[in-house]
């Protein structure tokens, strides 16, 4: 679906490519994650894909069309910024409202896109409310429905989860994983770690512009993988669990699944039968995977490459 | 897809209008505040430029045909409006007329004048009395000295002429005839300086039309803010129609804001005791070409400024610090024809000042479109160039 090779940009007046030589791939009705600290070129890399900026160097091709298709790529693709980019004025309608008109969108469209972004986000009671009155989590998930009001074939979500509380959060995370569903082709920025592992199924770390890592999400995590042992349960446990299994430093994922520290088999067994002793019921055990956060923090620190 | 476009900006521009209220009323209250106040606080210093009147309240003491000529001498006279006074008036109570009355002058006529006038060696002057109001300066003072000087030469003119008529024959008519009076501001029209409301309805009606550059510019700063000036660009919409649709609402209020100040001109001033706002005869169509033009001059300082500055506050000094400079040399704030030379050349560099003029040729000489066609295409040129400057700018700053 999105391709880029050897993709170089530079900004007029500065001295180094904000992007070099950059490789980029998703298959279409995936979900990629676009890691990288602020200033990496995430930014650029989203503009050009989205026709905004203009293509210096590099091969870039978005559903077989060339940036030059400006026209079509701004039709096809839909950009979420990081901030909460509507008027705070005007209702979560009427900015919905706008973003339709500027798109294009009108008539049945725009009854059936407003029907489709306000059960995706959730923004069911708050239609009619002024955007500045709405809490953060609300706001933010306005932000992505004004994202989805042109029914985009490709979403761009910059942070789409920054500074909000644990509802919001589920609900923009649930409504990412039903875009997905629906065959919408998502590319995602983040600096939330565990999002990211439990979201994308592709990831790209890009640093100072160059392309770090790349690859689908379980073969960087075992590739950069260590000592940590993911565990996941068929059933919720109860809190005593926990407790068992402190020696090991668990980290719960999720409500099933605990990474554990293992340092070597001797370490290993000992959690299996711990857990045994326990009556858990496995679903399966993977060794010498990474916690994402910390795979990404090395490959930052070594500038290693994939 | 790009009248679409226009119809949605333009929409969202009204709410965003409507809901920032405290602005709205600026935008009309400000120069309406203005035009009252400084119609109503100049009119007698246009007065005294503008041909308009003084009263002189008169007491006639000696009711005779050289008295009743004296008089008849003033009321010639356009600066003054005569008001004679019935039954016996002494000084203390011709004083407190002139208060009561808000009269410029009294005038009182002792008994005997005529006889004076008549007597060899005698001094009708001694028989008058003027009363002057602390309000009036010294140049109309010395006017109404002058024409009562004249009303006693002409009686003791007419004096001699009735002693000498049986010795020579001569018409001493013609003496109060009008002389040939032309005004550089009026050509052969109408023919006056502005009055106060004149010079006031278009000065702040011209600077209330340059001050939406402050909502304008703030709201675009607050897109760039946001975020949503970047998201606007992700959408395949035109941005000269994203423009366009920005601009249009802006526009609507300019044109609002003209009729709104021009029936201030109209009724309000007058029913607060001001002179109303004369329009019979001026060409609406030169009004609306210049209400145009100084629209589209305001809009192009607005959107420049907004390009220059990278905050709301920047875009607020930047804005409204221009506006008053470009009123303070423009004429806005001082009419020209009371400014000395070199500012008056200064003024020429202020498009308020091209479209103060442009709206002063419409309601002083009733000009058509055509004649005040150099000003407006002046502002228009300004704005043209404020847009592509503005361009310019917006497009480093995206690059």
């Amino acid at each position: 679906m999105i391709s880029v090779e050897g993709l170089t940009h530079r900004y007029p007046g500065m001295e180094r490519d904000a992007l070099h030589a950059v490789d980029f791939r998703v298959a279409r009705g995936s979900l990629a994650g676009l890691l990288g600290p602020n200033g990496a070129g995430k930014s650029t890399l989203l503009a050009i894909l989205n026709g905004v900026t203009s293509l210096q160097q590099g091969r870039v091709s978005v559903a077989g069309r060339t940036p030059a298709d400006r026209g079509w790529l701004k039709s096809a693709s839909s950009l979420v910024p990081q901030a909460c980019a509507f008027y705070g004025t005007l209702t979560a309608r009427e900015n919905l409202a706008f973003f339709a008109g500027v798109h294009g969108v009108r008539g049945d469209r725009w009854r059936d896109g407003l029907e489709y972004c306000v059960e995706v986000a959730g923004l069911g009671g708050v239609l009619d409310q002024r955007a500045a009155t709405l809490s953060g989590g609300l706001q933010r998930r306005l932000n992505l429905a004004i994202g989805l009001i042109n029914r985009p074939h490709i979403l761009y979500l910059d942070e789409p989860t920054v500074g909000v509380d644990a509802e919001s959060r589920r609900c923009i995370t649930g409504a990412i994983a039903t875009l997905r569903r629906d065959g919408t082709t998502i590319v995602y920025t983040s600096h939330y770690m565990e999002e990211v592992e439990a979201l994308c199924d592709h990831l790209t770390v890009i640093d100072q512009g160059r392309t770090v890592a790349a690859g689908a999400t379980d073969d960087l995590l075992e590739r950069f993988g260590g000592t940590s042992m993911l565990v996941t349960l068929r059933t919720i446990p109860t809190a005593a669990l926990d407790e068992v299994l402190q020696p090991w430093s668990p980290v719960w994922l999720d409500a099933r699944r605990v990474r554990l520290e293992a340092t070597d088999t001797v370490a290993a067994t000992a959690i299996m039968r711990a857990l045994d002793n326990q009556g858990v019921a496995i679903e399966r055990v993977r060794y010498g995977v990474e916690r994402l956060e910390d795979v990404y923090l090395r490959l930052l620190r070594h500038g290693e490459t994939a | 897809m790009k009248r679409l476009v226009v119809a949605a900006c333009a929409r969202k521009e009204m709410l965003l209008l409507w809901r920032d209220p405290q602005t709205l009323l600026l935008l009309f209250l400000m120069p309406a505040v203005f035009i009252l106040v400084m119609s109503l606080a100049l009119q007698d210093r246009f007065e005294q430029g503008g041909g308009t009147v003084a009263t002189v309240l008169v007491v006639d003491a000696d009711d005779s045909d050289s008295a009743k000529a004296v008089i008849e001498s003033l009321r010639r006279n356009e600066g003054f409006e005569v008001a004679e006074l019935e039954g016996a008036v002494d000084d203390d109570a011709l004083q407190e007329r002139i208060r009561s009355r808000d009269a410029g002058f009294g005038l009182r006529i002792d008994a005997g004048f005529e006889e004076a006038v008549y007597a060899d060696g005698g001094e009708p002057a001694s028989h008058v009395h003027i009363r002057v109001a602390p309000k009036i300066d010294r140049q109309r003072e010395a006017l109404l000295v002058a024409a009562v000087r004249q009303g006693l030469g002409q009686a003791r003119m007419e004096a001699l002429s009735d002693r000498l008529a049986p010795l020579v024959e001569f018409d001493a008519g013609g003496i109060g005839a009008d002389l040939d009076v032309a005004y550089l501001y009026g050509g052969e029209r109408e023919g006056a300086a502005p009055s106060s409301v004149q010079q006031n309805v278009p000065a702040w009606l011209v600077f209330g039309i340059f001050f939406v550059v402050i909502p304008l510019s703030n709201t675009m700063i607050r897109e760039r803010q946001s975020g949503t000036e970047q998201r606007l660009r992700t959408t395949p919409a035109d941005a000269g129609a994203i423009l366009a649709g920005k601009l249009l609402p802006y526009f609507a209020l300019n044109q609002l804001q003209a009729v709104a100040m021009l029936l201030v001109g109209l009724w309000l001033v007058p029913a607060l005791g001001g002179a109303a706002l004369e329009i019979a005869g001026v060409p609406v169509a030169t009004l609306l070409l210049m209400a145009v033009a100084v629209s589209v001059a305001a809009l192009g300082y607005a959107l420049l400024v907004a390009a220059l500055s990278s905050t709301t506050e920047q875009a607020a000094m930047l804005g409204g610090g221009g506006n008053i400079i470009l009123a303070a040399i423009g004429g806005i704030m001082v009419p020209e024809f009371v400014m000395p030379p070199a500012l008056q050349a200064l003024t020429r560099l202020s498009p308020m000042a091209w479209g103060l003029d442009g709206f002063l040729l419409a309601f002083l000489e009733r000009a058509g479109p055509v004649e005040v066609l150099g000003y407006a295409g002046a502002l228009i040129a300004f704005g043209v160039a404020g847009v592509a400057l503005a361009g310019w700018r917006q497009g480093r700053r995206s690059e």
